[in-house]
């Protein structure tokens, strides 16, 4: 591999993903490539088979036909422990907390597993200075208060803290579901330009299922539409938003 | 060491300092028991309140702990708890990473009833091995000696125990706030999203259960030093459940309710034991506690509160 | 070396008998109400009691009623278990676990202590409803027995019948499926559940009232049958009645060949198995992971 897309390297490759409930088609012979360091909206109707997909590479659920390399790897057969720990961070869409520990303990606690700390018995966490301070940062830049357990913060922080869980991982591949579904109208722009601007600075790659074309416009380089389980159309935002198939799709179902 | 030094914890360790002064000899007895259970309940809670597990059959690790000194004074003339404390734990460990690795496969509820039947297990084997293990009458046991120094009454055991209960409640409250602490309390809160981290859930149940499981052991040997006798129903379901019923009684969402249940616990099965039906009280308090009561003593106003605002913001 | 056989093989099947009883009540009890029910041993040996009473208060002249004493005492219980659902389990429902457990835990006890305020603390017991043998390819085995292998051997099969062809088998079903959409199309879901409730213990119940002749009754006495079914649901996969069938099946043949061969052992053997099989299907044989 090593081939370059615009300038870029491909870090994900699936070619011929499929994957079926019973008689349904959820995904269908699907391929697809990220590059390096960009944002890729998945989008499509209800039903069309993105969140499917996103948790086909996440390793949330098995992939029935066809292959998924990472980085030169072939991680289709790999579990999502193990995808997880080569660096690919799924994202829930409903947010997956630790309800009973605070929103700086649930980053501490991405923060430790990073380093590798989880199996330590002692010291007690207040001795881990660096620690607490980066995860700090953390809830800063995602504007979260640091003291509430996750289970008393409002949907929009829950959402937020969600991806800052994954994001605290430094991930080689994030994976967003929905990221502001859920959300009100008025607080999506607020919580994509939270989320956003970290990701770009940070020079993430990531992976976004995502239902409002006005964000996924705003702020993703490429986008795959999908429906029925295959894909309908790629390429930058302009070039699919101006395909009238693509219009069909999005604004009739 | 950034402790939060409460002014009842105070109180409550001052009082369990210098209780042999003014406390009759029986409550000394039941204080000295009190402690002992302490141990065994910060254990369960470690992996009930912290890592969200039940296991109904931590009764086992007493036993192991107990007959772990029984057997070594009767057959190996070991009778110096320097010796035994260490040996126990270990035997214990074992005896958990053995019942864990099946147990802890599984989702919460058959772990449930896996440690439970486990914990019945022990005790039929116990009581089937009579020749080995001295069957239902059990095996005497004198006070083992500590380096060389022979325990002459209630009071210098009393102190011994109250350091031990000390060295126990802290390293447990270290565990409990290390790393490892807050990894077991995300399994608990989500085990799911642990996976998503890239963990493996059931390691950390395991050592967890391998963690109570020692301290439970520890246990196990001085509640046998204390009073006299191990018994094979120290396996049984009964003994389970009272150390899960100190823990819920104390509150199981605080780290010192445990504490509190268990000595509460001790004094209340003394007052009732006498009573003929006592089983009957003890059953109709474990309703009444959890219909009314569930944080315990020290949880249920903070639950409440808890409720409350969640409600208020969902 | 055919009279072992035929011995182990109709002790396995006799024990398995009385353990698909009592796991098939806990299933039940699972699937619809999603608790482990502790108080299980309650009404194991409070149908041991009842029939004991009932026994020795029927008057010689109706000794021909006999045979109704079991029936009639694990419609009791089952009485006495909708009674204690509608006042004191329906109060835990949503609750944690651990809680859940405890309060049907903390039932066993006063039931032992009642049992023993009313007839004492000795062990109690009666002759079988009759004492004839009938010879079995050389192994003389009791008729009394075999009758209750025939009336396990009924149980399941009616069992069957309620569960597939019945309108209440299959509001059950449904229940036991998903609480929520059968409660949406209307059905009483508080009243399935105990029923359901009732059921489950009524069959605990005559476990215990078959049972009263073979081991007599104690306080106490209902813990290991208990366990054992425990063991059995675990194996069989929680909620399922056909896998409580055939798990009780597998342990009472292992507990049969334990006790012949390795009798030190037997409960250790059911174990053995049981963690092997577990090992390897962690959801037990038939289980699909339960929703908590």
């Amino acid at each position: 591999m090593g081939e370059k897309g615009p300038g870029q390297d491909i870090i994900v490759k699936g070619s011929g993903l499929a994957k079926h409930f019973g008689e349904v088609h959820a995904v269908d012979e699907v391929d697809l490539q990220i590059f390096q360091g960009e944002i890729l909206a998945i989008v499509g109707s209800n039903g069309a088979g993105k969140t499917t997909l996103l948790k086909m590479i996440s390793g949330g659920h098995s992939i029935d036909r066809g292959n998924l390399i990472f980085q030169d790897l072939d991680v289709s057969r790999l579990g999502l422990i193990q995808r997880a720990r080569m660096g690919i961070i799924y994202s829930f869409q409903i947010p997956a907390l630790f309800e009973n520990l605070s929103a700086l303990d649930c980053v501490r606690m991405a923060l430790f597993t990073r380093e590798h700390k989880t199996v330590m018995f002692f010291p007690t966490i207040e001795k881990f200075p660096l620690v607490r301070k980066e995860a700090e940062e953390i809830l800063n830049m995602f504007q979260i208060p640091k003291n509430f357990p996750a289970c008393l913060l409002p949907h929009g922080q829950r959402k937020l803290l969600d991806v800052a869980m994954a994001f605290a991982l430094k991930p080689r591949l994030l994976l967003l579901d929905e990221p502001t579904s859920g959300v009100s109208t008025k607080e999506k722009g607020q919580v994509m330009d939270t989320i956003m601007p970290i990701i770009r600075q940070t020079n993430t790659t990531t992976a976004i299922v995502e239902h409002d074309m006005e964000i996924v416009t705003r702020y993703s380089d490429r986008v795959i539409v999908m429906d029925q389980g295959r894909v309908l159309a790629q390429g930058t935002p302009q070039e699919v938003l101006s395909n009238p198939k693509v219009g069909e799709v999005l604004l009739w179902r | 060491m950034p402790r939060k030094f409460s002014f009842p914890l105070i109180i409550g360790l001052l009082i369990l300092a210098t209780g042999p002064a003014y406390f009759p000899g029986f409550t000394i007895y039941l204080l000295t028991y009190g402690m002992i259970m302490s141990i065994a309940a910060l254990a369960l809670n470690l992996l009930l309140g912290y890592t969200g597990l039940m296991s109904f059959g931590h009764g086992m690790f007493i036993g192991a702990g107990a007959y772990t000194v029984a057997l070594m004074m009767k057959y190996a003339g070991v009778h110096s708890f320097e010796i035994l404390i260490p040996l126990s734990i270990l035997t214990s460990a074992g005896l958990a990473a053995f019942v864990g690795c099946f147990c802890t496969r599984q989702i919460e509820i058959y772990f449930a009833m896996l440690t439970l039947a486990f914990g019945e297990l022990l005790f039929v084997l116990c009581s089937k091995f009579y020749g080995f293990t001295g069957g239902t009458d059990g095996i005497r046991v004198k006070m083992p000696t500590l380096f060389g120094y022979v325990f002459k009454g209630a009071v210098d055991f009393y102190y011994f125990i109250f350091f031990l209960f000390l060295l126990c409640a802290l390293a447990i409250w270290v565990v409990c706030n290390s790393p490892f602490g807050k990894a077991i309390q995300a399994v608990r809160d989500n085990s799911q999203r642990v996976g998503y981290l890239g963990l493996r859930v059931m390691k950390y149940r395991l050592i967890a259960f391998i963690i109570s499981g020692a301290f439970t052991g520890l246990a196990g040997v001085l509640v046998v030093s204390l009073t006299g006798h191990a018994v094979p129903e120290m396996f049984q379901v009964f003994t389970s459940i009272s150390i899960v019923f100190m823990v819920i009684l104390g509150g199981h969402l605080s780290f010192l309710g445990p504490v509190i249940g268990a000595i509460v616990f001790v004094f209340l099965q003394s007052w009732l034991k006498p009573l003929f039906f006592w089983q009957f009280f003890l059953g109709v308090s474990i309703i009444l506690l959890v219909i009314f009561l569930p944080g315990g003593v020290l949880g249920g106003v903070s639950i409440w509160v808890r409720k409350a605002l969640a409600k208020i913001s969902s | 070396m055919l009279e072992l056989i035929i011995n182990i093989l109709l002790n396995g099947i006799f024990y398995a008998g009385i353990l698909f009883l009592m796991s098939a009540g806990l299933q039940i009890i699972f699937g619809v109400l999603r608790i482990v029910n502790f108080a299980h041993a309650g009404a194991y040996i409070l149908g041991i009691y009842f029939t004991y009473a009932i026994l020795k208060v029927l008057p010689p002249e109706y000794s021909f009623l006999l045979w109704i004493a079991p029936l009639l005492a694990a419609a009791f219980v089952g009485l006495l278990g909708l009674a204690f659902e509608r006042g004191l389990l329906k109060l835990i429902y949503h609750r944690d676990p651990v809680f859940q457990i405890l309060v049907t835990a903390g039932v066993v006890y006063i039931v032992d202590d009642l049992i023993r305020f009313t007839w004492g603390g000795y062990s109690i017991g009666v002759g079988p409803l009759t004492s004839a043998t009938l010879n079995i390819g050389g192994v003389v085995y009791p008729l009394y027995n075999l009758l209750i292998i025939l009336i396990t051997l009924a149980v399941a099969i009616l069992l069957q019948i309620l569960f597939r062809k019945t309108d209440i088998g299959r509001v059950i079903r449904a229940t036991a499926h998903d609480e929520e959409m059968t409660k949406a199309m209307g059905v009483n879901v508080s009243m399935v559940k105990a029923l359901t409730f009732l059921f489950g213990s009524a069959i605990a119940g005559l476990a215990g009232a078959l049972m009263l002749p073979v081991t007599g009754g104690w306080p106490g006495v209902g813990n290991e049958y208990l366990i054992l079914g425990f063991v059995v649901i675990a194996l069989a996969g929680l909620g399922s009645v056909n896998g409580a069938l055939i798990a009780a099946l597998i342990i009472g043949m292992v507990n049969s060949i334990g006790i012949q061969f390795f009798p030190e052992l037997e409960l250790a053997m059911v174990f053995i198995i049981m963690a092997v099989i577990l090992t390897v299907k962690p959801s037990g044989l038939f289980g699909a992971v339960p929703r908590r």
